[in-house]
């Protein structure tokens, strides 16, 4: 904090020049700031001829494209798991576990729109005999709850939830099939006896 | 003093306007608690959605509140104060007008409470810091013009042939910023306190933060510089470090600056040249902002001691060093890869805090604590507290500004963050929300410490005033008229700082470049629109619902604009186009996500999934933080002025069907009638096909529903 002792301007006043007790000294402006601002100006140039330059013109948003195809590629269509058979899924009804932590994501992610015993509020009723989409085994209920129903405003959990847990769900959405609620909302969709 | 030359007339007494200064002195104190109150407010807002009490404190009003009040009633009273002060000191003259002097005074206090009333009242422009209404935006410009008459009169009445670096940094601003709002201001108004912007869409998007970006360069940055060039100075006693420095600085600055605005929009559908501009001029920023903070601190050499002893000058100080950081991370912020990052997040609250408590904040404080006791002819009361309001001041700074920058970081990664399969790993944004919501508590205390600091101040300036002398007379100075003054042979820019008028139209030239260069391609948007994408209008309904999205200030919180990143597209769907937004009065793109992005909101929720949402957020989305519109279901849609709002938009070039422009208001009931019977058969008991709830409904379900992807 003490004087400058690698002082190398000679700080000389400029004669003649005063404003309300101000005065300037003669000193230039620091090496050292105008080699970085002679850097930035460099570093535009470049960044705008790698920019506007014939060959790399599109570079920013090929880089993009080729981003999001990468993205795109590894994420293969598995809205139906044929291998695993609906016998095997009833299992799942017998799995403590798996109905529960099944409810804990229910009550977590689908009680919002059908409500917290199932009975239905933005989205239908999951406790009546009636189904809008498939035939009401578990392995259709997984099916709607991987892809959605967009157009109905369900999104599609496929890539929210892990594979066994959106089977855990709809076993659990299963089990509490025939249950009652209050203020349950009128059944919907074609009603399928079992 | 250098002035050896022997004179022995023109000699005049000169009597300084110190009332004036006064007023303004007081007109600051009493506008930075309000402005630092509301801050406080919409801070715990953030973290306590509760505190979202009644219509009128929501926090999408009173967000533009507290932006506008710390730009225009705080940094505005303080520059004038400072302005008024140093400009008769260093030109050796009364300020031009006493009169022009009061209408300034009064006029700019008069139009800060027009805003402290109309914003509240969700009257709005919907554009980030020029959200004021028609009717106040003429107000602004002409008091804008009364100050620049007084000003530039009082250059022409000068007793001092040479302009000194701060009157340079004065004249830029009053030019600036007058240009600035006006273009930015142009809009058609079709009632009392409701208008529409001329530019639409992009044209918007890029005049807006052509005007944001450089009210930010010529409200709180330049007329700032100028006040440090007289204050630190003065108050150290000690010459400036380099004249040469405040040359190159100045005009690169105000050159440079004007081009920078493209960087608020970058990965957006902006058009790529201008964000390379963006992108270049900002950085090329650098070097000539720290001139002024290196042609500031070096000024201390020597004087070093100082920093232990007087208050004043540690708040300059640390005012300069805050300009310094916050001048690197501007830059820094706008290189495309880290602006993908910290865009939209907390970081740029934080960025801009810096700047405004510590820059702008702080000069401010280390100015008043200067002129108060030279103003009230008196000590300053008590140096102690001075220092200590100083440190609680730095702590308060460091608690925002360092939960900010770690909010944004850890929000921005978590937006990224994509697993091995390509999926998001936080698809749910309310997750990413939880996460730094103790952050915000932590940023409400920075606040709280930093208003704590000035509360000081205020009790300090009030003892040191209550200890005045009861008259205090007009400072009076002996000064030489400037014809008389010894001639030197001079070229240059020493010539030019002679030559007011002459150096006023350079300073105006050098601000035009960058404008017209990027402003003008835009505004024949046609270049940029590609014919296939066709965009449908919106409908009456969803025009009325857009208003109340406007009015709610829906955009302090939401952006709709979907970047041209990978983690953007993957959360919200494709990238925004230009022509998507094409017809936007005004554009409605956003500068932060406190909540997710809407542009491809439309059709992803049943109606009634919104009508429970706008009721209660927390209903639906437990976690949420967004405020609750319970009004929205109870006051019903203005049907009787769609008429006029289409035919306006017609005549803007919007291609509205003709049924909708010849029979408004009954093609809005009829589909506000849709949407009312819908939401009755999911179970709304209310009627709502009159309420507001259904036309906002019916806009958020338009968004990215017509065409041009």
């Amino acid at each position: 904090m003490s004087e400058d002792k690698t002082q190398i301007y000679d700080d000389k006043i400029i004669e003649g020049y005063e404003y309300d007790g101000i005065t300037e000294y003669d000193n230039p402006c620091p090496v050292w700031l105008m080699y970085i601002f002679y850097f930035t100006v460099l570093l535009a140039v470049f960044y705008t001829g790698y920019h506007f330059g014939s060959s790399s013109r599109d570079g920013i948003l090929d880089d993009y494209v080729i981003k999001l195809n990468e993205a795109h590629t590894p994420a293969q269509s598995s809205k139906q798991k044929p291998e695993i058979s609906e016998n095997e899924l009833s299992a799942l009804l017998q799995d403590a576990d798996a109905l529960a932590e099944g409810k804990e994501i229910f009550g977590d992610k689908c009680a919002l729109c059908h409500g917290n015993s199932g009975q239905g509020l933005i989205g239908p009723n999951l406790i009546d005999n009636c189904w809008l989409r498939g035939k009401g085994k578990i392995s259709d209920i997984a099916v709607t709850i991987r892809s959605g129903i967009p157009d109905k405003g369900m999104i599609a959990w496929e890539n929210r939830i892990p594979e066994q847990q959106i089977l855990h769900i709809a076993a659990y959405i299963k089990s509490i099939q025939g249950t009652t609620a209050e203020n349950a909302k009128e059944p919907d969709g074609e009603l399928v006896e079992e | 003093m250098s002035a050896s030359n022997d004179t022995n007339s023109g000699l005049i007494q000169i009597n300084y306007n110190d009332q004036i200064v006064r007023m303004f002195t007081l007109a600051t104190l009493f506008w930075v608690t309000i402005a630092m109150l509301v801050g406080i407010i919409i801070a715990l807002q953030m973290a306590v959605p509760q505190l979202n009490l009644t219509e009128w404190l929501t926090f999408g009003r009173i967000r533009p509140l507290h932006t506008n009040a710390a730009i225009y009633a705080f940094a505005g009273n303080a520059i004038f104060t400072g302005i008024y002060h140093s400009t008769q000191r260093l030109l050796k003259t009364r300020m031009f007008s006493d009169g022009l002097s009061k209408i300034h005074f009064w006029g700019w206090q008069f139009i800060i409470v027009m805003a402290v009333i109309t914003l509240p009242l969700g009257l709005s422009q919907g554009k980030e810091f020029a959200e004021l209404e028609w009717p106040i935006d003429i107000a602004v410009v002409l008091i804008w013009v009364v100050f620049a008459i007084n000003f530039f009169g009082t250059l022409l009445k000068r007793n001092e042939k040479h302009l000194y670096v701060a009157i340079w940094f004065y004249i830029a601003t009053i030019v600036t910023v007058a240009l600035l709002y006006i273009v930015n201001a142009i809009s058609t108004p079709i009632s009392y306190f409701k208008s529409y912007i001329v530019f639409a869409g992009i044209q918007d998007a890029l005049v807006q933060w052509w005007f944001g970006h450089n009210a930010v360069a010529f409200f709180l940055t330049t007329p700032f510089l100028g006040l440090m060039y007289y204050y630190l100075p003065k108050a150290a006693n000690r010459p400036i470090y380099s004249y040469r420095l405040s040359v190159v600085h100045f005009w690169s600055l105000i050159f440079l600056y004007i081009w920078a605005g493209p960087h608020h929009l970058l990965n957006t559908a902006l058009p790529e040249w201008l964000q390379t501009l963006g992108v270049v001029f900002s950085i090329m920023l650098w070097a000539p902002s720290w001139g002024g903070a290196v042609n500031g601190i070096l000024t201390l050499r020597g004087a070093w001691h100082l920093l232990r002893t007087d208050p004043i000058i540690k708040f300059l100080v640390a005012a300069i060093t805050f300009y310094a950081m916050a001048t690197f991370e501007g830059p820094l912020l706008s290189v495309k890869a880290v602006n993908g990052l910290g865009h939209y997040t907390d970081w740029i609250v934080g960025h801009v805090h810096l700047g405004a408590l510590g820059w702008n904040g702080f000069l401010s404080f280390g100015m008043i604590y200067f002129i108060v006791p030279k103003m009230w002819k008196t000590e300053l009361y008590s140096k102690k507290l001075a220092n200590f309001h100083f440190w609680i001041g730095i702590l308060g700074i460091l608690f925002y500004y360092v939960s900010m920058l770690a909010a944004g970081l850890t929000q921005g990664l978590m937006w990224r963050a994509v697993d091995a399969n390509g999926h998001l790993v936080y698809p749910d944004f309310v997750e990413t929300v939880i996460r730094i919501l103790p952050l915000f508590l932590f940023r409400t205390l920075g606040g709280v410490l930093f208003l704590g600091g000035f509360v000081l101040l205020l009790y300090n300036v009030y003892k040191t005033i209550k200890q005045a002398p009861k008259e205090l007379a007009e400072e009076t100075v002996q000064v030489r008229t400037s014809s008389s003054a010894p001639a030197h042979p001079e070229q240059g820019h020493r010539k030019l700082e002679g030559m007011a008028a002459a150096f006023t139209i350079l300073a105006l030239i050098a601000i035009l470049v960058g404008s017209i260069i990027e402003i003008v391609p835009t505004l024949s948007i046609n270049k940029y629109v590609k014919t296939e994408n066709k965009v449908k209008p919106f409908t009456p309904l969803e025009l009325a619902g857009r208003d109340i999205y406007v009015k709610e200030g829906c955009f302090t919180c939401h952006s709709q604009m979907i970047r041209t990143m990978h983690s953007d597209v993957l959360r919200y769907g494709a990238a925004s186009t230009i022509e998507e937004s094409m017809y936007d009065r005004p554009f409605q793109w956003g500068s932060k996500r406190t909540g997710p992005d809407l542009a491809r909101l439309g059709k992803k929720y049943p109606d009634l999934w919104h009508y429970m949402h706008m009721e209660d957020p927390r209903a639906v989305i437990k976690e949420s933080i967004m405020p609750a519109y319970p009004w929205l279901i109870t006051s019903t849609i203005d049907f009787d002025s769609l008429q006029k709002k289409v035919s306006l938009f017609k005549k803007l070039g919007v291609p509205h069907s003709e049924e909708d422009l010849s029979d408004a208001n009954n093609r809005a009931k009829e589909q506000a009638k849709k949407i009312a019977d819908v939401l009755k058969k999911q179970g709304v008991k209310e009627d709502v096909s009159d309420k507001k709830i259904t036309a906002l409904i019916a806009y958020l379900q338009a968004l990215g529903q017509k065409g041009g992807e």
